[in-house]
């Protein structure tokens, strides 16, 4: 598994290239900034661009998160892929002190991350069928256009190792491959750094040629943070937003098509890819709404069935779920599914997606049994089931018409 | 074989306040039991619609251009309809905030309260595009209301490109660009004091297109399903008839919808039309330069379409500001490809171009994106910078004021009996105010204070000058009175007779005292207001 192409020998992460249309990926994950703080190079930085560049640090997520997301994909059934999985190249730069986390990858410099690009984008160019996959995660500044970082930055022979996105988009949109996807996990701040940057001072990875006509007919680009935030990750974990990009590859973004086979797809991604940051466990998650611009919608990656869902029960008024005996059963005719035992906190449940009748049953209780239909849509569901009381003794609380058939809010 | 019998949803949308989204569209989805969509349709909000099915289980989902979607089972059966009324207003919206909840992304931050001293002189002012000129202009909001998490009134605008710039004490000052030739609906809300993501004020506008705005919605939250759905079914009708665009706002919206699913033929009939006619805006230059530079699906575009792509950029530059940022978006991406091609030696640059792409990435760096309308912070719309600014503008000409400010131990300086329990006004937007000056000391002054409740009449939250009577005494003896203006441009100071300018930084002249003239007090202003006086007239 060796780069074709030439200019480089360093392997593919994955190789299985053949003729007609692919999906090739190419990830880039920076987190070992040598000239920055902390940086093994950083001795060499002149003590003004330390001043200036004082804000940026080693990040411990970003090759974490990229080695995740092309591992994923590189762990699929390469002919799920609309166009069968052709190639992943991975590009890692971890911080000094962080483990390499797999052995043969190129670093993250600015030359190799050209070269990378260089060579994806020839891959890419070969068939109109094609799907074209990018990935980022590291330093990112807002300027003119969005500035990602490569480990060099800083260099006291070019300072500004680093590459423009949204031009550098515009010039794979005149690439052959028809779907294209940009998935930027970097931050987008403003700060006096990228004020002070001349316009010029960064370019992309290609320049576009307007003369070149624009080919790519699906288009997803999510920048997962908005303009002018920062974007997260826990320390040495996978950062929120890759979490969440994985969510939705593993059905979290899937819907059932026209030919009905499920299938994870571009438009589904864009717009659930805020609620399934929220899902995150981190607080953090919740404070980052990507930047999302999306296209004719289209599937990316074909599902063997329908995705799981992850469903939360709970009875209003909430001491009733302590007694209640929950099911669900699959409309229609499907296999019933009973809560093992009873408890007093909400039942949570992973679901095959699809109507459901949900029940919760009382024996000798002072409730009257309830049921109602409910959708088990991706990613997540949750339901609270009224539940009366028996000889209607009391009211039951009001609850609002949104409350009761709010079950996805996306 | 078996016939299966039919049976038939009956679907409506109600809202709280019908007038209020009376044209606005969600979009339907039916889901079989394999939850595949069997049915999609767009419904405008308080109709019904009916739809037959086959007998069954199906899901009905309700996709808003906010964003959220609610989703409810039913069983179909032949004979009754199954009804189903859906509500889309949020749980703890109130009735006047229904259009945001349906049209408007949720906010991801926490609501704060306009109370809070940050938002003290909130305030606003219009300004419009006559010529190259950007000029403030008298705004007059119409049906103001607030509360304590949110400010709304409409503003009724003619066909000129308008900003509407909001600031208060700590709040940085920035524009949003409005949609004119119609009525505008804004509403301000703050943002918790906790929340460090983002502007402290967010401002939603909505013109009174509504389903333009729905199709806005879905365009900005990614939902391009909704869109097409929204774009199709005679919503063209409505703003264009025999290849003329009678109305370019919705067009506009048509146009970036379009270019986005790549329905170049639909806007070949129109978008020069649109770029043509409605030179006052720039969207519809941006448009039609995109339908010339995308030609058609994998076509080479024609060097003659590019030049002219390329020379409506440059008009759209120099139009000013789109309203909408996709707009903005589009037009960066078009001068980058142009000003790429032109960094390349052998074309020989192209500096309308690059300067074009320079002025246009000022106003990126300065602009809040993802959000609808333009926005983007800056003292003057020619002048966009990220760098905040705060406080009141020194220029109060035409300026409004959207939230009283509570005096109490902000007059220290100026008299020095002016502490505790002053409020000027009681009510946001109010017309009418009263100020009572509550003395906190036992002496003639401030029982002459106490005696004192003037009523303003201001109209609707526009700035008005205050004036502050002040006595000074030197040894027991009233020595001064000296009466502070601070009308639509600077504050002046007077003498309390005659009237004559001091000059700043000089203390007031040494006047006799009248015992019987009351104290004085009508205000709206804040901290800032307070630093300027102490600065321009107490630093010496």
């Amino acid at each position: 598994m060796t780069s074709a192409e030439g200019g480089s020998s360093v392997p593919l992460f994955l190789d299985t290239r053949r003729s007609g249309p692919q999906t090739h990926v190419l990830a880039i994950g920076v987190g070992g900034y040598r000239y920055l703080y902390g940086g093994d190079r950083f001795d060499e930085t002149p003590v003004g661009d330390r001043l200036r560049f004082r804000g940026l640090r080693q990040l411990s997520s970003p090759p974490r998160s990229a080695l995740a997301f092309a591992a994923w994909i590189r762990g699929t059934d390469p002919n799920r892929w609309k166009a069968p999985l052709g190639t992943i190249d991975l590009l890692v730069s971890p911080a000094p002190g962080e483990p390499e986390l797999a052995s043969g990858l190129r670093r993250a410099s600015l030359t190799n991350i050209r070269d990378a690009f260089i060579q994806w984008y020839r891959r890419c160019n070969t068939d109109s069928g094609n799907v074209a996959i990018f990935y980022f995660c590291g330093h990112g500044l807002q300027a003119g256009d969005q500035l990602l970082l490569a480990e060099d930055f800083g260099s006291p022979d070019d300072e500004w190792r680093a590459f423009a996105f949204e031009t550098t988009r515009l010039a794979v949109e005149r690439c052959r491959a028809q779907t294209q996807c940009f998935f930027i996990d970097a931050c987008r701040e403003v700060t006096s750094l990228t004020l002070e940057t001349p316009s010029n001072a960064v370019g992309p990875l290609r320049a576009p040629r307007v003369k070149d006509p624009i080919r790519c007919r699906h288009h997803l680009t999510i920048q997962a943070s908005a303009y002018n935030a920062q974007a997260f990750g826990a320390e040495r974990d996978t950062s929120h937003f890759t979490r969440a990009l994985l969510r939705a590859f593993n059905g979290g973004a899937a819907v059932n098509t026209e030919n009905g086979t499920w299938a994870v797809d571009t438009g589904a991604i864009a717009v659930r890819i805020y609620p399934l940051l929220g899902m995150d466990d981190n607080q953090d998650g919740e404070q980052q709404r990507p930047d999302v611009v999306v296209s004719e919608p289209t599937a990316l990656l074909w599902l063997t069935g329908p995705p799981n869902v992850a469903f939360t029960l709970d009875c209003d008024p909430s001491e009733a779920v302590a007694v209640a005996s929950l099911a669900c059963e699959q409309m229609p005719g499907g296999p019933r599914i009973v809560r093992d035992q009873r408890a007093a906190l909400p039942w949570d449940v992973e679901l095959t997606a699809g109507i459901y009748q949900v029940e919760a049953g009382f024996d000798n209780s002072d409730y009257q049994s309830a049921s109602a239909l409910v959708t088990m849509e991706p990613p997540a569901t949750r339901r609270r089931l009224i539940v009366r009381l028996s000889g209607a003794a009391r009211p039951i609380p009001l609850r609002t018409q949104a409350e009761r058939t709010g079950e996805n809010h996306g | 074989m078996t016939e299966v019998p039919e049976g038939r949803v009956r679907l409506r949308l109600d809202s709280s306040n019908v007038p209020d989204l009376q044209g606005a569209r969600a979009v339907v989805e039916v889901l079989n039991h394999g939850l595949q969509v069997v049915e999609r349709s767009s419904l405008e909000l308080n109709k019904t619609l009916e739809l037959a099915l086959r007998s069954g289980v199906y899901a009905v989902r309700v996709n808003l251009p906010s964003g959220l979607t609610m989703t409810e089972s039913v069983l179909v059966k032949s004979g009754k309809p199954a009804e189903l009324r859906l509500s889309p207003q949020r749980p703890s919206a109130q009735g006047w905030f229904e259009r945001q909840a349906v049209l408007k992304p949720a906010p991801i931050v926490e609501i704060g309260d306009l109370t809070a001293t940050a938002y003290e002189s909130l305030w606003m002012r219009l300004w419009a595009r006559d010529g190259d000129q950007w000029d403030v202009v008298a705004a007059s909001p119409e049906a103001g209301i607030a509360s304590n998490d949110a400010v709304r009134f409409a503003l009724r605008l003619p066909e000129a490109q308008h900003l509407l710039q909001v600031g208060a004490r700590s709040v940085p000052w920035k524009f949003v660009a409005l949609p004119a030739g119609t009525a505008v609906d804004v509403v301000m809300r703050p943002t918790a004091s906790s929340t460090a993501v983002g502007h402290p004020i967010l401002v939603d506008v909505t013109s009174d297109h509504l389903a333009a705005e729905s199709l806005l919605g879905f365009l900005l939250v990614g939902n391009m399903r909704a869109a097409r759905e929204v774009a199709a079914g005679g919503f063209e009708a409505e703003w264009l008839s025999n290849g003329e665009v009678t109305d370019p706002i919705p067009a506009a919206v048509a146009g970036y919808c379009l270019l986005r699913l790549g329905e170049l033929d639909r806007l070949r009939e129109w978008s020069e039309d649109l770029a043509t006619r409605f030179d006052w805006m720039a969207d519809g230059a941006i448009i039609h330069a995109w339908r010339l530079i995308r030609g058609g699906d994998g076509q080479v575009a024609r060097l003659d379409a590019l030049v002219q792509a390329r020379a409506w950029l440059l008009t759209a530059t120099g139009r000013g500001l789109p309203i909408y940022s996709e707009g903005l978006r589009l037009l960066l991406d078009g001068l980058r490809l142009f000003g790429a091609d032109a960094e390349e030696p052998e074309d020989g640059g192209d500096d309308a171009v690059v300067e074009a792409l320079a002025r246009m990435r000022r106003y990126s760096l300065a602009a809040q994106h993802g959000v609808q309308t333009v926005t983007f912070a800056g003292a003057h719309p020619d002048q966009p910078t990220p760098e905040a600014i705060v406080g009141l503008p020194e220029d109060r000409t035409n300026l409004v004021l959207l939230r009283d400010v509570p005096m109490t131990g902000r007059w220290p300086v100026i008299g020095g009996w002016l502490r505790d329990g002053v409020v000027a006004g009681e009510r946001l937007l109010a017309g009418r105010r009263s100020v009572r000056v509550q003395p906190v000391g036992d002496d003639a002054l401030s029982r002459l204070a106490a005696a004192t409740a003037i009523p303003v009449t201001t109209g609707v939250g526009r700035f008005v000058d205050l004036e502050v009577w002040e006595e000074r005494t030197s040894g027991g003896s009233p020595l001064a009175e000296v009466r502070v203006i601070l009308g639509p441009r600077r504050p002046r100071i007077y003498q309390r007779h005659g009237e004559t300018p001091l000059r700043y930084g000089q203390r007031g002249a040494l006047l006799s005292r009248d015992p019987n003239r009351p104290s004085e007090l009508e205000a709206e202003v804040g901290q800032d207001v307070i630093a300027h006086l102490e600065r321009n007239l107490w630093m010496e």
